[in-house]
This record gives structure tokens, sequence and C-alpha cells, in this order.
């Protein structure tokens, strides 16, 4: 088996900076473009030139239309149409660079850009989403997140803060130092996990735009003094809904996934920004998962170090979340880690089989899981009739077998059936719905 | 109906597919993010190799002794050493590699035996895993960081880590075997690849086996105390560029001994990392993947499997070596009844097996 030699990611890392007119954003980019000390080289892509201001007296080369170099490397290019298509002729160009920046002028919502990066396969070979960036005013911000939009329209504010990893507070020289830590405290009410910083005249260490990692899972931390142990945070903002929740056990890791598709298909487009640490019962490294709006990823990390208390974390930040039911939900798939079962007792396992005489979907890459769920979702549709699309029998036969692991992958038994192939199966949760002592 | 009900028909789920009864248990995996992903649209395969149905890993029985600390965990022990801090073996650790090496030679030779048309790879892989077990080993690559499988089969355009599945094998198809072999506390890892049906493989396909056979051969002749590992990338890349082909830079050989993978690190490109010098009593492996195209590669959905990034084929031998006075030997090295391959006959650097270098 072959080691792997760069741990570095060789993708470019991508920043999507959003902020209203006039939260500073344009200016931030011009000290980027400007500054000949940072050594960084970025490319930085908007919607029209207009926006940035490229000063003649930076100005290195006028590529052509699209593109423009400055004298410190950096380049800055529009891309008017299909931000995919923009991307893919700039690679070649970029490949080196330390960072893409994508402004978002005039965007609220910068879940469709981020989504990208994670839908299109060969940008997603190419480019890692590193983290969304908002610049707010510190003199207007509080009155934004206020303001009192008419039903069913979106306030703007609140969801640029809702969707960002890092928040700059700019223009704190116009206001009273004293109030930051209100304006911090309210912007942290709305999305818990966020870093804010500080900043003045949109001066900012070029360095804090990049290497956020939120989209990298083995960077996922819920460390956050919104965590109460057990107790629901819930900021009444009329705008979002932005729940934060610790509570302690295991989870099964197939109610567990359930209950994340349910999830996606449940909410949908009102997730905006969504993570967690979870401790799955069985496995002996932390589950964590992160997402913005539909786009969820999800992965076993890092082991759970002998210090660390074994629990499940979690924030969800979206329009329209029945917070008691999130949180009932993930607690349901609590299991206890003691089994009925050892290794070496015989059982009876449910073996439910399905044969289905339309086409499965040839030799795609299959998760199977996703198959199933597809199936027995016409299941749950049908159950009255019984009949899936297509003619297709449903079985389901108690099978003898014998446990021959427990905890296998997060399944509590790994069984062998007593039939002539000696087929292994799983037993995905510890009922007698399942599994049950055989006679 | 409840969460609890739909569980089982997720994953006590026996479903069988109109062409073969393909044994095909739940998904064994990393994580489950694949779930998810059949939320949004597939991957786009880079060549024509594509994922088919896993079984479930294959469970270990009671007389494999020695089993490696990632087995229930995933996680290997990892000892933390600076790149040029390298491990000598003593002669007593030097005896123990010999036979794992030995045991995964046997194993690989077993595997690459049963190749040949319509024989699916997790079918090699159950010969590998019962060789393995059956020598009272135990197969390295099974559940390390959550590998589910007991060897890698990388077919075609796979670079390496190939996850072996139901696909059958083509007459066209040139295949890796990795194959390593944890045994008295020690692992040995070899790969070779095979010509699924010689008269099917085309020319193009030959010669790649041959140029990346080659250029292997030169690099662990290259091997003797004293010399910087640094130095074998080059070897390697001027031989294949001048040829036309690209040499893969992601991934890379390593040090090998009680732990599967640590120094030294060994690249396959030119280069002038400070990966310490040569001394004997090291043991590591030298593994080059060649390419017809680009040596870029994109890992797939399975977090595993890493393809040439425009779809062209890829070639890759493995020694695990031993560093002597008068150079090198392979402790996986070719016994009697190893298959002869073309390559080894017609190779301009070592023409039959290579077993060893003599301190040139």
């Amino acid at each position: 088996m072959s080691g792997v030699a760069a741990a570095k990611d060789p993708r470019i890392p991508v920043t999507i900076l959003t902020g209203f007119l006039g939260s500073g954003k344009t200016t931030l980019l011009n000290h980027i473009l400007e500054d000949p000390n940072h050594g960084l080289r970025f490319a930085i892509i908007e919607n029209e030139f207009g926006d940035v201001g490229v000063d003649n007296k930076i100005l290195s080369e006028k590529i052509d239309e699209e593109l423009i170099e400055v004298m410190n490397g950096c380049l800055c290019c529009t891309v008017r149409g299909d931000l995919v298509e923009g991307l893919k002729r700039l690679y070649h160009k970029i490949e080196d660079f330390d960072a893409v920046i994508i402004e978002t002028t005039g965007l609220a919502d910068p879940a469709p850009v981020a989504q990208t990066f994670f839908i299109n396969d060969e940008i997603n070979a190419k480019f890692v989403l590193d983290g969304i960036i908002t610049v707010v005013d510190s003199k207007t911000i509080v009155s934004r997140l206020d303001e009192q939009k008419p039903d069913g329209v979106v306030n703007e504010a609140v969801q640029q803060v809702a969707f960002a990893d890092r928040i700059l507070i700019n223009k704190i020289d116009l206001v009273e130092p004293k109030i930051l830590p209100d304006i911090e405290a309210r912007i942290r009410g709305i999305n818990p996990t966020s870093k804010t910083v500080r900043c003045c005249q949109s001066q900012v260490e070029p360095l804090s735009l990049i290497n956020i990692k939120a989209f990298t899972l083995n960077h996922v931390t819920m460390h956050t003094p919104e965590f109460l142990e057990g107790e629901l945070k819930i900021r009444h903002d009329p705008s979002v809904d932005s729940l934060a929740f610790k509570f302690p056990g295991c989870l099964n890791i197939n109610m567990l996934k359930e209950l994340i598709s349910d999830l996606i298909r449940t909410y949908g487009a009102n997730l905006y920004r969504y993570k967690g640490v979870l401790n799955v019962a069985g496995m002996p490294v932390k589950f964590v998962f992160q997402g913005v709006g539909m786009l969820f990823s999800g992965t076993f990390t890092t082991a759970w170090l002998p210090e660390e208390v074994r629990q499940n974390s979690f924030v969800f930040i979206g329009k329209d979340l029945n917070k008691k039911t999130l949180t009932d939900s993930f607690i349901a798939c609590q299991c206890s880690e003691t089994l009925r079962f050892a290794v070496g007792d015989s059982v009876l396992a449910r073996v439910g089989c399905t044969e289905h005489h339309h086409t499965v979907e040839g030799d795609n890459y299959d998760s199977h899981e996703g198959h199933d769920h597809d199936d027995h979702d016409k299941h749950d549709e049908n159950t009255e009739a019984e009949q899936p699309q297509g003619p297709a029998e449903h079985h389901d036969h108690w099978h003898r077998g014998k446990v021959v692991m427990t905890w296998d992958q997060g399944n509590p038994y790994r069984i062998e059936l007593d039939n002539e192939e000696k087929k292994n199966v799983w037993g995905p949760l510890d009922t007698d719905d399942f599994v049950k002592k055989a006679q | 109906m409840t969460r609890q009900d739909r569980c089982s028909l997720v994953l006590l789920h026996n479903k069988k597919k109109p062409s073969k009864g393909a044994k095909k248990g739940p998904q064994a995996g990393k994580g489950f993010g694949a779930v998810l992903k059949s939320l949004t649209p597939t991957f786009k395969y880079t060549g024509t190799i594509t994922p088919h149905s896993q079984s479930p890993p294959r469970p270990i029985p009671s007389t494999v002794l020695s089993l490696p600390s990632y087995h229930k965990t995933s996680i290997p022990h990892q000892p933390s050493q600076l790149p040029w801090q390298i491990e000598k073996k003593s002669e007593e650790d030097i005896a123990k590699m010999k036979k794992a090496g030995r045991i995964a030679r046997e194993v690989l030779d077993a595997a690459g035996r049963a190749v040949r048309p319509g024989i699916t790879t997790d079918e090699i892989d159950a010969i590998v895993h019962s060789e393995t077990i059956s020598r009272n080993a135990y197969p390295s690559p099974l559940n390390y960081h959550g590998y589910p499988k007991s060897c890698c089969t990388s077919i075609n355009e796979i670079i390496c880590h190939g996850i072996p599945d139901s696909r059958p094998l083509q007459p066209e198809d040139i295949l890796n075997i990795d194959v390593t072999c944890y045994y008295d506390g020690f692992h040995g890892d070899c790969s070779e690849m095979f010509i699924v049906d010689k008269d099917k493989v085309d020319e193009k396909g030959k010669e790649l086996c041959q140029v990346t056979y080659d250029c292997w051969v030169l690099a662990m002749e290259y091997v003797k105390p004293g010399r910087k590992y640094q130095d074998i990338g080059a070897i390697i890349e001027d031989y294949v560029t001048s040829r036309g082909y690209t040499t893969v830079r992601s991934f890379c050989g390593h040090g090998i001994g009680s732990t599967f993978h640590t120094t030294p690190n060994i690249l396959h490109y030119r280069n002038s990392e400070p990966n310490g010098v040569m001394e004997i009593g090291h043991t590591f492996t030298i593994e080059p993947m060649i390419c017809e195209g680009t040596n870029k590669h994109v890992t797939w959905p399975d977090d595993w499997t890493a393809a040439t990034q425009d779809g062209k084929r890829t070639a890759q031998f493995e020694h695990t070596l031993l560093v002597t006075e008068g150079g090198c030997v392979p402790l996986t090295g070719k016994i009697e009844g190893s298959m002869k391959q073309e390559w080894e006959e017609k190779s301009e650097i070592h023409k039959g097996f290579w077993e060893g270098s003599v301190g040139k």
C-alpha cells in the first residue's frame, strides 16, 4: 500500500467574501491588491471591474477584458457569466496561487456559490472551499439586523451573518468601543460558532482571510461558550433560528444516517449552516459533519482522546427550524453500548430480501443506502398495496445465525448466517425487531 | 414507518441484481457522507473503471496471533520521527521481516495466478485473505485507517488503493495487486502488475508495464549504504520522462517494519527533501507509479481510490528492500514457482528475477 506523500491539499483554497455595499468589502480588496508586502498571491474574482477600482498606479498588465495583473502579483478577474466556466478558464493561470477570493457583489445568499465547489466535480477536483467571510459595518449592522422585513422577505444582513465562518466587524473607529461587545454578542446569537475579527478601515491582515478550513472536516471544532450542557440555546431572532445543543451518550449509526437524510429532505433550502461532532456507539473515532444548505458532508475523523468527554454537540442555523423536533430526533438516536448478545451466541436475524425486475442503476457508484432509500421510500408510500414500482416480491425471513463480531463499523452485530454461503449480515439495532434469541 | 423499521430495509437487505447473485452486504467504508452523495449528482469518473459493490470486510480467525494495533481501532500507532530519522533493524528484526516478506510474496503469487478474464477483484481479495490467514498472518491493509478490504487492486487508470469489488476483470485490463502481510510483529509489502489476457492487452499497455518495471529496477539497483534517499526520485523521473511517461508525485514509497508506513519517505520524482541517508539495516519500499498521461490524480468518493485525472493508464511495482553492505536485497523477492513475466524477460536493466543489487 502506498504512503500518501503530500499532506497538503493541492487544490486552490477559495474564500467567498460577502458584505453590504458600504461595509468596506471593496476597500479591503483594494488593500490586498495594493499591498506590496504581504507576499501572497490572491486571485480576486468579481462581477464587474468597476467595483474594485484598479488604479493605474498598481496596474502591471491588462491581460484582456477579463483579467488584470497588478504589481504585487495578484490577479483581478471579472467573471460575468457562469462562475464554473470562469474558474475553469482561470485555473491554469492561478494553479500556484495562495487563494482565490470571490466577491459576491449584490448577492445576499452565498450558498449557491459555495455549493458550486461541491456539486461540480471538475471544480471540486481543482478548488477547495476554505470559508465564507462577511464584512459588516459596525455603525449600521445592528439596525440592519433589526430591520423588519415584510413577510417572506429575507433579512439579508441576518442571512449573511448566518452563513459566515468569519465576520469582519469593520469601521470600529466610527463607533463607541463599548458597543462592540454587544455587536459581537448579537452576531454570535445568530451564528454561535463563527469567529469575529475587529478591523478599522478594512485594514485586515490578509492571512486572516485564508486558512479557515471551515469545510475541512478534520478541522471542525465545537468550542463555543454558547453550549450549555443539555440546554437548548435558542435565540429569538425573527429571521433566523439558530440552535446550539450538546448532550451525552452515544448514538446508533444507522438511526443517525436515517435522521440526517430526513433532515436534509425536510428542511432543504431552509438550512443555512450546520455542523456537529457526534459520538457514535462502537466507534473509537468522532463523527464530524458540516453543511451549507442542502449540501451535507460527514465522515469519521480522528479518535476520541482519553481525556476528552465523549458527547454530542451540534449547531444548526436556518429558517423555520422546529428546534424541539430537531433535538428530540438526535436524542432518539441514543443507544446503549451494552449489548444483549455476545460473540458466539446463536440468534435469529431478520433478513429482508427484495427482487426488483427493473434495472438498478447500472454500475454507477452506489451508496447502497442511497438506493435503498429511494426504494423503500416507495415502500413507504405504498405500504397498503405493498407494490413498489415494477413487479417485486418482498420477503422478510428470520434466519438462524451466529454472532461473529460485536460493534462492527457502528453496527451492534455482525452475524454469520447458517446457510451454505455462510453469508455475513449486519444487525443494525440491538432490538427484537432485528435480532432475537434463537430457540 | 418508524425510523427503526426503516433501518431493517436499509441494511439487512439482500438485493439480488438480475445479472449475478452478487453477494452484497452493507456498504463498508469510512463514514456515511457517501449516503448523502446520492442526493447530489454522481461523481465524474475519469476512465472506464467505476465502483461496483463491496462485500463486508473479511473476518480474522483466532489462529492469527499477531495483530497490528489498528486492527480494532483503525488508527495505527505512528511514532513521530523527523524525516531523516530512520530505524535500523536488528538481526532478529531482519529475520522476522524476511519471514513477513516471504509470506507476502507467496500470497501475491497466489493472487496473481488467479488473474483471468471474468474473475472479480473481490474474488482475488478473498484469495489474498485466505492465503494470508492460512499462514497465520494478518492482511495489513484491512482496517488500516478504515480500509475495508485485505489488499488493493488497481486496474488501468487507477493509480493505487483500488478497493476490490464485484467488477469482473476484462481481457484488455492491466492490473496491480498490492499485498501486505503482517507476521510476528512485522509487515512485508509488495505489488506487481498482471496482464489479464496477453492477447488482448495492447502494445502500449505492455510497454507501460515494461518502462515501469525497468525504472523500478534501476532505482533499486541504486540503493547502497551512504547514498541519499532523495536521489532515488531523479533516477525514476529521468528514465520515464525521456520515454514520454510521467511519474506520480502524490504517493510515495515508505519505511516499513513494525509500522506499516514510516520514515524514510521515498519520493518517486526529482527532489531535494532531507529524507535521510541509506544505512545497513534500513527497510523500505520503492513503488513508482508511472502514467501514460498526466501524473495528477482525483480521489473517488470512497476516499481511497486514486485515478489519473485524464483517465489514461498507470502501472506500479513494489518490493520491500533491506539495505545491505553491497547494496540491497528484496525481502519480498520472487521465489521458485513465481510467475515469469514478459517484462522481466525483456528488461534492458536486468533480465530474469531481480534478486538484489550487487553493489554497482
